[in-house]
C-alpha cells in the first residue's frame, strides 16, 4: 500500500519507511522559525531549561507580526529576540523583510517534501510549494530549536479534485471562499487535505498560497498541492540546486476523496464575524464599505498587487474611504516600486505599509473601530481580530473595486462616480458610541473661595513636565474621577503622591511646572484628587491655559524663601491678593495674584 | 512706539487680553474626545466649520481598537459636521499638513504642543488644551494675554554642515526649556523675519 503526500513527507523526516494515520512520530524539522509574536517566549523557555541551539543553520527569527514594534511588547520582544540571535549565531529576517512564511519559500528553505515549524498558525501555507508546515506554540518551538525534531501525529489524509474548467475572473480567494461555504470550518478539521485537477495543475504558486493559506480556517493540518513544474522550477531556482518532487503514491490511502466541480463555483465573500460564513457578491451588492485592506499571507503577492493596480490605474479610493496596501515581502515591495504600481497606488490616495503580516495581525498597519466597515483580504475576520469593526473577506479585484465604489463591489462593475457619504446618510446610519462619553466635566464643582489653606507637599524641583504629572500611557483616561490616581506616578520619588495626598493639599514647585504636551489630565488629575492649588516660579504656557480654564488654581511666586516652608507645614494662599502665608510662623510673602480672566474664570468654574 | 509682531497680529499691546477668532483650529487623533466635551458644553453644530483643521496623525494607522475606533468617529465627525480640512491616516503630521492652509498674519491655535511649529509661516501659532478647542468649536472665539517678545539674531554665515535643527538645540541649550515661557519670539537675519510663538 502506498503513501499519501503527508504520510511520504513525515516518513522521509523521520526513521519509519512507512507511517500510518494516527500514529505518534519524531518529525526531524528542516526550518524552525519564531516571530516577534512568541519569539521571546521561545528564547524564554530556552534559557528557563537551559536548552542549546541544536543547529543555528537551521533556526531563524522573522519579524512579520509587527516589525514597526508599535508597542513595548513587541518592541521589548524583538528586541530580546536580537540579543539571543546575536549570541547564538541565529539569522534574523528583520522588520524590513515581511511575512516570515513567504521569506521561507523565497530564501529556497522550504520546498516540496521539505518541513518547518514556526510560532505562526498559518504555517501551513508552505503547503502551497508541497512542504509541511506547521504553526506551533512557543514551548514546541524552543523543543524544535533545541532538539531538531518534534512528535507529530500523523494526520489522515483527504483528497479534494476539482473538476471542470475555471471560469474566468475567478480567482483564487473565490476558490479558497467556495472552498470554505463547500467544507465549513470542521469537515476537514485535523486532515491533511490534497487538491488534484486539470484546473489545479495551472495555479501559479501565488494562487496556492491563497488557497493553501486558508487551509488554517478550514481547519486543516495542512492543505497540500503536489508541485507543478513551474513551482518545482522557482523553488530550485530559490534554493540553488535542482529540487526534487515529492508526489503521493498512486495507490495511496485516503479517508475520503471529494469531487467539486470548479464551474460551479462563483465570486464570494466571507461575512464577518467567520471565514466559512460566506455569500454571493451579487447579494451584498450596494454593502457600504469605510475601509479596504490588501495584504496578508493570504494575499500579499505580486500577482496580488497587479491586479490592484490595473483596476486602481487612473482611479482614486471613494472620498470619505480609506484604503490601506501592505505587501507580503520587501521583494514584493521593491518590484511593486519598479513597475509603478506604488506609484498607482498613492495616487488613488491609498496608504501604503512596509511588508508584513499587517491588518491581520492586530497592529502594524492599524486596526478598525466599531461601526466600521472594513472589506479585507485577509484570511480571518474573527470578532476583534482586526479590531471591533465589521470585516468583509474578499479577492484582492473585489477589495479594490469596492475601494473605488464606496461599496462592496466586483470590478467589472465599478461606478463612473463613487458613491459619498452624506451627513444625512449617516445621521440615521447605525453610529458608533462615542468613545470618551463619560469625559472630563466642563465644570470645576471644587469650592470657590478665594482663600484657601492647606498641607504643602514641597516638591523642590525645576520643569517637571506633563509626563512626569500624567504619564501619557494612562492618556486614554478621560473620566475625570479616574485621573487621581496616577498623579505624580512618573516622578521620581512621588510615585505614593495619590495614595499620600489629601483633600485640600497644597503642592509647590519651582520652576517650569507642566512642560511638555498639551495634555489636560496633568491639570484635571489634580482637580480629581481635590488638591486647592500648585505654586510654581513659573508655568509651562499651555499648562498654565489648561489651568486657568479648568479653574484649578495656580499661582506664580518669585521666592518663599522667607517663609521657611517645610513640606508638610500648612500655608493659606489668597487668589485674589496673591498674598501666601505660613501658619507656622506666620509671614507672608507677596506672590502674583489671580488676573482678571484667571479670577472671573475661576468663580465660574470653567471656561464655559 | 512700534510694535511687535505679535503685538500687530494680535492688535494690542503686550500685557492686554484680547479676545480674537483664530483663523485655525486645528484638532487631531483628539478630536473625538474634544467632540464629546463640546456636546456637553450643550453644542451640536461646530460654529465655523471652515476653522477647523482635522488631521489624524497620531496612531495613523491606528494600532489598536478603541483608537480605530476613535477615528471611525472622528471620520463621521467632520463628514456630519461639513469640515472641509480634513486630513485621513497617511496624508502625514498635523504640522507639516498645517503649510496647506497657514499664511502670514494669521493667529494658529491647536490642541497640540508644538502647534507653534506654524511660525514657520510668519502666523501667530500657539498650542491650547481640549477644553479650549471644544469651547472655540462652540463660540469661534477665546482671549489671548498678548506677550512679551524676545529678538533674535543670526549673524554670520552658518557652517557647512550645521543644519536648522542645530540651531534650535543650541537655542533650547542656550535659554534652557523654560527660557522662553510665554513669550513670542522672533527671528531675524539679513532681511528675512520668521516670526515663532514659543509655549513652555
Amino acid at each position: 500500500m502506498g503513501l499519501t503526500l503527508i504520510e511520504k513527507i513525515l516518513a522521509n523526516h523521520s526513521k519509519h519507511a512507512v507511517v500510518k494515520p494516527g500514529q505518534i512520530i519524531d518529525v526531524s524539522m528542516d526550518v524552525r522559525a519564531a516571530r516577534d509574536f512568541g519569539g521571546a517566549n521561545v528564547v524564554k523557555n530556552l534559557k528557563d531549561n537551559g536548552l542549546a541551539i541544536d543547529d543555528p543553520t537551521k533556526t531563524f527569527f522573522t519579524f512579520d507580526c509587527n516589525p514597526t514594534g508599535s508597542d513595548q511588547k513587541y518592541a521589548v520582544n524583538q528586541h530580546i529576540c536580537r540579543q539571543f540571535a546575536r549570541e547564538n549565531g541565529i539569522k534574523v529576517y528583520d522588520i524590513d523583510q515581511g511575512i516570515g512564511t513567504h521569506i521561507l519559500m523565497y530564501d529556497g528553505l522550504a520546498f516540496s517534501g521539505s518541513t518547518a515549524v514556526t510560532t505562526d498558525s498559518h504555517a501551513n501555507i508552505l503547503g502551497a510549494v508541497g512542504a509541511f508546515g506547521q504553526g506551533m506554540g512557543d514551548q514546541d518551538i524552543a523543543a524544535a530549536w533545541a532538539h531538531g525534531k518534534l512528535w507529530f501525529k500523523v494526520p489522515a489524509s483527504i483528497k479534494v479534485m476539482l473538476v471542470g474548467k475555471r471560469p474566468e475572473g475567478l480567482s483564487a480567494k473565490d476558490i479558497a471562499i467556495n472552498l470554505l461555504d463547500r467544507f465549513g470550518a470542521n469537515d476537514l478539521l485535523g486532515y491533511s487535505v490534497e487538491l488534484y485537477g486539470k484546473s489545479v495543475d495551472d495555479f501559479t504558486l501565488d494562487e496556492r498560497i491563497t488557497i493553501a493559506s486558508m487551509g488554517t480556517e478550514m481547519g486543516v493540518i495542512t492543505l497540500l498541492f503536489p508541485p507543478n513544474q513551474l513551482v518545482l522550477d522557482f523553488c530550485s531556482e530559490r534554493a540553488g540546486r535542482t529540487i526534487k518532487p515529492v508526489f503521493a503514491d498512486a495507490d495511496a490511502l485516503y479517508e475520503n476523496t471529494f469531487e467539486l466541480n470548479i464551474e460551479e463555483f462563483q465570486k464570494r465573500v466571507s461575512l464577518p464575524g467567520a471565514p466559512h460564513h460566506t455569500a454571493t457578491i451579487t447579494s451584498l451588492e450596494k454593502t457600504r464599505i469605510d475601509s479596504a485592506f490588501v495584504g496578508s499571507c493570504t494575499n500579499g503577492r505580486y500577482e496580488d498587487m497587479a491586479i490592484v493596480a490595473k483596476i486602481l490605474s487612473k482611479r482614486k479610493v471613494a472620498p470619505g474611504v480609506v484604503m490601506k496596501i501592505v505587501p507580503a515581502t520587501d521583494e514584493i515591495w521593491q518590484t511593486c516600486l519598479k513597475e509603478g504600481f506604488i506609484d498607482i497606488f498613492k495616487n488613488a490616495g491609498a496608504l501604503v505599509s512596509n511588508a508584513g503580516c499587517a491588518g491581520c495581525a492586530a497592529g502594524q498597519v492599524g486596526q478598525n473601530g466599531a461601526g466600521e466597515v472594513t472589506v479585507s483580504t485577509g484570511n480571518r475576520n474573527f470578532p476583534g481580530k482586526q479590531g471591533k469593526g465589521d470585516v468583509y473577506l474578499a479577492s484582492p479585484a473585489v477589495v479594490a473595486a469596492s475601494a473605488v465604489a464606496g461599496y462592496i463591489t466586483t470590478p467589472d462593475n465599478i461606478p463612473d462616480e463613487p458613491m459619498i457619504f452624506t451627513a444625512q446618510l449617516h445621521s440615521g446610519a447605525k453610529t458608533p458610541p462615542i468613545v470618551n462619553a463619560s469625559g472630563p466635566l466642563a465644570k470645576n464643582t471644587q469650592e470657590k473661595s478665594v482663600e484657601v489653606e492647606g498641607r504643602v507637599w514641597y516638591i523642590h524641583q525645576d520643569n517637571i513636565d506633563t509626563d512626569m504629572i500624567f504619564h501619557n500611557r494612562y492618556l486614554a483616561i478621560t473620566d475625570i474621577r479616574e485621573m487621581g490616581q496616577y498623579t505624580f506616578d512618573n516622578l521620581n520619588g512621588y510615585q505614593d503622591f495619590a495614595k499620600k495626598a489629601g483633600k485640600g493639599d497644597i503642592v509647590i514647585v519651582q520652576k517650569n511646572f507642566g512642560s511638555g504636551s498639551s495634555r489636560q489630565q496633568a491639570v484635571d488629575c489634580f482637580l480629581s484628587l481635590g488638591v486647592h492649588c500648585v505654586l510654581a516660579e513659573s508655568f509651562g504656557a499651555i499648562y498654565e491655559r489648561n489651568a486657568i480654564n479648568a479653574a484649578f488654581p495656580i499661582i506664580t511666586y518669585s521666592s518663599l524663601d522667607e517663609l521657611e516652608i517645610r513640606e508638610g507645614d500648612t500655608i493659606r494662599v489668597n487668589y485674589e491678593t496673591g498674598k501666601v502665608s505660613s501658619l507656622k510662623n506666620n509671614k507672608t510673602i507677596q506672590a502674583e495674584p489671580f488676573s482678571e480672566v484667571q479670577l472671573e474664570i475661576f468663580k465660574r468654574g470653567g471656561l464655559f | 512706539m512700534g510694535q511687535t509682531f505679535v503685538e500687530k497680529i494680535l492688535g494690542a499691546p503686550a500685557g492686554a487680553i484680547v479676545f480674537r477668532k483664530p483663523d485655525i483650529v486645528l484638532t487631531h487623533d483628539n478630536t473625538s474626545s474634544i467632540f464629546s466635551t463640546f456636546k456637553k458644553m450643550g453644542s451640536e453644530k461646530i460654529f465655523d466649520p471652515d476653522q477647523c483643521l482635522v488631521v489624524l496623525d497620531h496612531n495613523a494607522p491606528p494600532t489598536d481598537s478603541k483608537l480605530a475606533t476613535q477615528y471611525q468617529t472622528i471620520r463621521q465627525i467632520v463628514r456630519s459636521q461639513g469640515i472641509k480640512k480634513f486630513h485621513d491616516a497617511g496624508d502625514g503630521i498635523c504640522h507639516q499638513i498645517m503649510s496647506y492652509y497657514a499664511r502670514p498674519k494669521m493667529i494658529i491655535v491647536g490642541s497640540d504642543s508644538h502647534t507653534c511649529t506654524a511660525g514657520a509661516f510668519n502666523a501667530f501659532a500657539a498650542g491650547i488644551d481640549r477644553t479650549e478647542s471644544a469651547g472655540l468649536w462652540k463660540k469661534g472665539e477665546t482671549w489671548f494675554l498678548v506677550p512679551e517678545s524676545i529678538k533674535i539674531c543670526f549673524k554670520g554665515k552658518l557652517n557647512e554642515g550645521v543644519y536648522a535643527k542645530d540651531i534650535s538645540l543650541y537655542l533650547i541649550g542656550k535659554i534652557g526649556s523654560d527660557g522662553a515661557n510665554y513669550l513670542s519670539m522672533e527671528f531675524m537675519a539679513k532681511g528675512w523675519v520668521v516670526f515663532l510663538y514659543l509655549t513652555g
